[in-house]
């Protein structure tokens, strides 16, 4: 890694109500997105972000990766993945009523359900408001992947708030 | 013509090429059931954003904070040396340039909470007074009126050995009034910060720990209570605009209802 950078701790601490938001918005809980929070400023405090990089972006890239291949693989191994169904048996009329219908913990617990690489790119973008740009540069990955994966993860969503299989496959399923 | 869901989620996200983006815009007006593909699709993404919207609003955890704001880690020559530490940046720029986004950011922090752990050690009259020191301090609230009413170093008290006592008052970089207050009952002790909004209280830090004698706050050194408690102390250093206020400017302001004009 550079020396002198100039990344400093201020940027650092200005990010993490955010980067909080992220990791728990992977890992599915709070007490695991802490902890992930907390391994990631570690990381980024022991070994430092490369010359000119946006420090903020920097910590998104580093949590998603230790979220993906480090904590999250140990937790396959060690903990069974709890999960819980959500259906809405009504046609979804309107965005409030389904807001009203599905609490927000379903919602998390749909989000869940999602691959990671979906979720991560999701969040990023829904929730977080990153640019597919700048969600590329975060993950590594290309333009195109960000927006496959987006629409998956958006369309996987959708078919949970929604009876059978949503507006997608039929489409006249949702036409009723 | 058919889109894609790839192309339909980037229209929600406007990322697609101007004229693919008003093509859709026209299918749109026709074509039901892409217009109901859409909204299925932005019904989802709202639904993510709405259900994590308040998780950035909420307190990083301090030992969270504690990793970048305390001066020294017991590991200091383990930390990459690009990483500027807190206090050489303080004093590498000139105030103005870190002081206000840093009041911003700490303001953004409200709530949070030091040292909770030691609640455990607590009576149930202690958590009932700690649950209503948290986050915004409305009237109903025993340090409303305390904060609002009390010059510094009065002591008032609240029944069951617990005192609420304001030690500190001063003017933040925004031009908002704060208070450092003591809260101390038979076994334990709080330190917290509050600054004033427009009309309530609003808790900014609070920092609690356990009594063994009567001492009052005080901490062991090199505890994470002993961290916490730097870190109020770094947060006040960080937020004030010049000097502690003197008890007579902040009689006055006890007067005006802390409106200084």
């Amino acid at each position: 890694m550079e020396s002198n950078a100039g990344v400093n701790r201020q940027d650092m601490l200005d990010a993490l109500p955010h980067l909080r938001r992220f990791a728990i918005s992977l890992s599915g809980n709070q007490a695991d997105g802490d902890d992930l929070l907390q391994t990631t400023v570690e990381r980024v405090l022991k070994k430092g972000a490369p010359k000119d990089v946006d420090i903020r972006k920097w910590m998104f890239r580093i949590c998603k990766n230790i979220w993906i291949d480090e904590i999250r693989s140990r937790q396959v191994r060690t903990r069974a993945v709890e999960s819980q169904d959500i259906t809405i048996h009504d046609r979804p009329e309107s965005e409030q009523e389904i807001m009203d219908k599905l609490k927000l913990a379903q919602v998390k617990t749909a989000m869940k359900k999602l691959p990671d690489e979906q979720r991560a790119v999701l969040s990023l973008v829904a929730i977080e408001g990153y640019s597919y740009k700048d969600t590329a540069e975060i993950l590594d990955t290309p333009i195109g992947t960000v927006m496959s994966r987006l629409a998956r993860a958006r369309k996987n969503l959708a078919g949970q708030f929604s009876e059978g299989a949503g507006p997608f496959t039929p489409a006249q399923a949702y036409r009723a | 013509m058919t889109f894609t869901i790839e192309q339909l989620s980037a229209y929600l996200d406007g990322e697609l090429h101007s004229d693919l983006m008003s093509k859709i815009e026209s299918a749109l007006a026709s074509d039901e059931t892409l217009a109901a593909q859409l909204k299925a699709l932005d019904t989802a993404n709202k639904a993510v954003k709405t259900a994590f919207e308040d998780i950035a609003d909420e307190p990083v955890p301090a030992h969270i904070l504690a990793l970048l704001v305390q001066e020294s880690v017991p590991e200091q020559n383990e930390v990459a040396n690009n990483i500027i530490p807190f206090r050489a940046r303080l004093s590498a720029f000139s105030v103005s340039k870190w002081a206000a986004p840093l009041a911003a950011s700490l303001a953004m922090m409200i709530g949070v909470t030091v040292g909770r752990g030691t609640m455990l050690a607590s009576s149930a009259h202690d958590e009932t007074l700690f649950a209503q020191l948290s986050g915004t301090v409305t009237t109903s609230s025993p340090l409303y009126e305390v904060l609002e009413t009390k010059p510094s170093a009065t002591q008032t008290h609240f029944g069951k050995g617990t005192n609420i006592k304001p030690t500190l008052t001063f003017e933040t970089l925004d031009g908002k009034y704060c208070r450092e207050f003591q809260v101390q009952s038979q076994i334990s002790a709080q330190r917290g910060l509050a600054c004033r909004s427009e009309v309530h209280w609003q808790i900014v830090t609070l920092n609690q720990t356990e009594i063994s004698g009567s001492g009052g706050y005080q901490t062991a050194s090199g505890s994470k209570d002993e961290i916490a408690d730097e870190f109020v102390d770094q947060l006040i250093d960080q937020m004030i605009s010049g000097d502690p206020l003197g008890l007579e400017s902040e009689g006055k302001l006890l007067k005006q209802g802390w409106q200084n004009k």
